[in-house]
């Protein structure tokens, strides 16, 4: 309950500042971390986002971002869509409706990564009847498909808006705000005759996601609307890859091939060559060498130095945290607080291995600035340069570390 | 802004969790010698790198992006040996260095998050003092003291 709760804050942040991402999140958030059935938690998270989105929404409309017509047509009709869409989804399989919901989101991530830069000018509401219908007719598309999987489908309505329909970053973002409290409403009113909802669950959910979406709303309009595009399209391919993983068949995860790719670990050579692809690929591509402790001493000057927020090193670090969930997804690994054999030095005793790991943590910022890098700066690259103090500075690594492990054997008595 | 070094950056991280370098056990095995997986992969990453280093050093490479590309060796300092030591100690001590404490924290270790304080501290120590009064004579982190390998 308390992960599903600070999920929640996700849930609204993302709905105020990107206009979607909402049931994206929930319902991951629903099934997975309250374990609802997946019709129950599509249900409820109707509810949780047709309420945080009205809460965002009235924030955008003090500053006047809504168009009231494109969003009213669009959202009608999507109304009308999202209703037939919630009585359909009981004759359809929910393995059906999971996949649909990814393969979606990847297209979309897509598109909005590549899609042409967001229109600078005012946008001017379309008029005449053939333009109407077209919003209309999207609306009542992006409805049914949204209704049927549980969607309120701001994940698709912002890219129509921005793509399809040329209106700026930011007021898409609101517009999209005022459809989806529209049709989440109405999908929920669908799925209201045939699932119950677990209240005693949902109200807290929606009451926190609520509050976060008016804070991510009054953020929205201090990002840049690239950005925010962006950072959109990166979300959603997050999540995408989130469901996949999840819903990823028996069959497939028992086969020997995603065995060795995403759960055994990798042999030896396979990972040298996978190393020395990705700092061939940063050299050559973007000709940047790899150093992660300079990374590490930027992102300490990321709260005062605007140079440090806009550092690529602070980019790549964020990467490497999302590539390793991502790892861990594939290979079925949940979280843990456990860290290996340092569980029986530190005797069972958390706070011992807090303070081990910080005090190592403190020996290796301070060591690795000193030394003028790490294991990857001085340990790989470095040394591939043939530069002689990386040399220097990988020995010592080693010895320090050899000794270290030893001396900790001796001590704890467990050297043979 | 480009999200090409962030796709690198998840890539990175996909590896390091794959070859197991997230591993508590993995880096004491390296270091009591019984398990040398990692030192397999590091010292097979630095073969690999070191000959195509040569390759781009000897035909004057450009990236993609069209500048010769700049491969910067670091200078040998008065600290290095001291902090190199240093960092030996806290690697062992905590199993991990800067980019697998980052790589364990997405794995959901959540553990790495007194690892990854200790190293943020650890840094912002080293390079407040010496922006003061600089523990070296030269820049703080990739130095220039020897000419870029690729101009030569």
């Amino acid at each position: 309950m308390t992960l599903a709760l600070a999920l929640s804050l996700f849930i609204g942040l993302s709905l105020g500042l990107f206009g979607g991402g909402g049931s994206i999140l929930s319902v991951p958030t629903l099934t997975y971390a309250l374990g609802l059935e997946p019709k129950t938690a599509i249900a409820a998270s109707l509810l949780v986002i047709a309420v945080t989105s009205a809460a965002a929404l009235a924030t955008h409309l003090r500053a006047g971002l809504v168009c009231w017509r494109t969003g009213t047509l669009f959202g009608g009709a999507g109304m009308i869509g999202a209703y037939a869409g919630g009585r359909l989804a009981s004759f359809v399989p929910d393995g059906v409706l999971l996949g649909a919901f990814a393969l979606m989101m990847l297209v979309t991530a897509v598109a909005m990564l590549r899609g042409k830069p967001p229109n600078r000018g005012e946008y001017v509401a379309p008029q005449g009847a053939a333009r109407l219908s077209r919003i209309m007719a999207h609306g009542l598309g992006v409805g049914a498909v949204t209704g049927m999987i549980g969607a309120g489908g701001g994940f698709l309505i912002v890219p129509v808006l921005v793509l399809l329909g040329g209106m700026p970053m930011r007021r898409a973002v609101a517009t999209s705000l005022l459809v989806i409290a529209m049709k989440s409403s109405a999908g929920f009113a669908g799925y209201l005759g045939h699932v119950s909802v677990p209240w005693a669950v949902v109200l807290p959910i929606t009451g926190v996601a609520a509050v976060s979406s008016m804070l991510g709303a009054m953020f929205a309009k201090k990002v840049p609307q690239e950005l925010l595009r962006r950072g959109f399209a990166w979300l959603v391919l997050l999540v995408a890859a989130f469901v996949v993983a999840r819903a990823l068949p028996a069959t497939v995860r028992a086969s020997s091939f995603y065995q060795h790719v995403f759960v055994e670990r990798w042999p030896w050579w396979i990972g040298a060559a996978a190393i020395a692809f990705v700092v061939l690929g940063l050299l050559i591509t973007d000709n940047k060498q790899l150093g992660v402790s300079t990374g590490c001493a930027e992102l300490c000057r990321v709260p005062t130095s605007r140079e440090a927020r806009a550092s690529w090193r602070v980019r790549f670090l964020l990467g490497i945290v999302l590539g390793a969930a991502l790892a861990a997804l594939f290979a079925g690994r949940s979280p843990t607080l456990a860290m290996g054999s340092l569980d029986q030095i530190a005797v069972g005793s958390t706070a011992l291995k807090m303070g081990v790991l910080f005090g190592g943590g403190l020996l290796v910022g301070m060591g690795a600035r000193l030394a003028g890098g790490c294991t990857s700066g001085h340990g790989i690259v470095g040394t591939a340069l043939g530069a002689r103090s990386s040399w220097l500075a990988t020995v010592l690594f080693m010895v320090g570390g050899f000794i270290t492990t030893h001396l900790v054997l001796f001590l704890t008595g467990a050297h043979s | 802004m480009n999200g090409k070094t962030l796709l690198f950056g998840v890539m990175f991280g996909f590896v390091l969790s794959r070859i197991g370098a997230t591993d508590y056990d993995a880096i004491a095995g390296m270091f009591k010698l019984t398990d040398l997986h990692l030192m397999g992969v590091i010292g097979g990453a630095v073969a690999l790198l070191a000959v195509a280093f040569q390759l781009i050093r000897r035909r004057a490479a450009r990236s993609l992006s069209g500048e010769s590309i700049a491969l910067t060796r670091k200078p040998m300092t008065r600290w290095l040996a001291a902090g190199s030591l240093m960092f030996g100690v806290g690697w062992a001590l905590s199993g991990t260095c800067p980019g697998t404490a980052l790589a364990q924290l997405g794995e959901g270790r959540w553990a790495a998050l007194a690892t990854i304080a200790g190293i943020l501290l650890g840094s912002y120590l080293v390079d407040s003092r010496s922006a003061r009064r600089p523990l070296r004579q030269d820049g703080l982190s990739e130095g220039t003291l020897e000419a870029p390998v690729a101009a030569r």
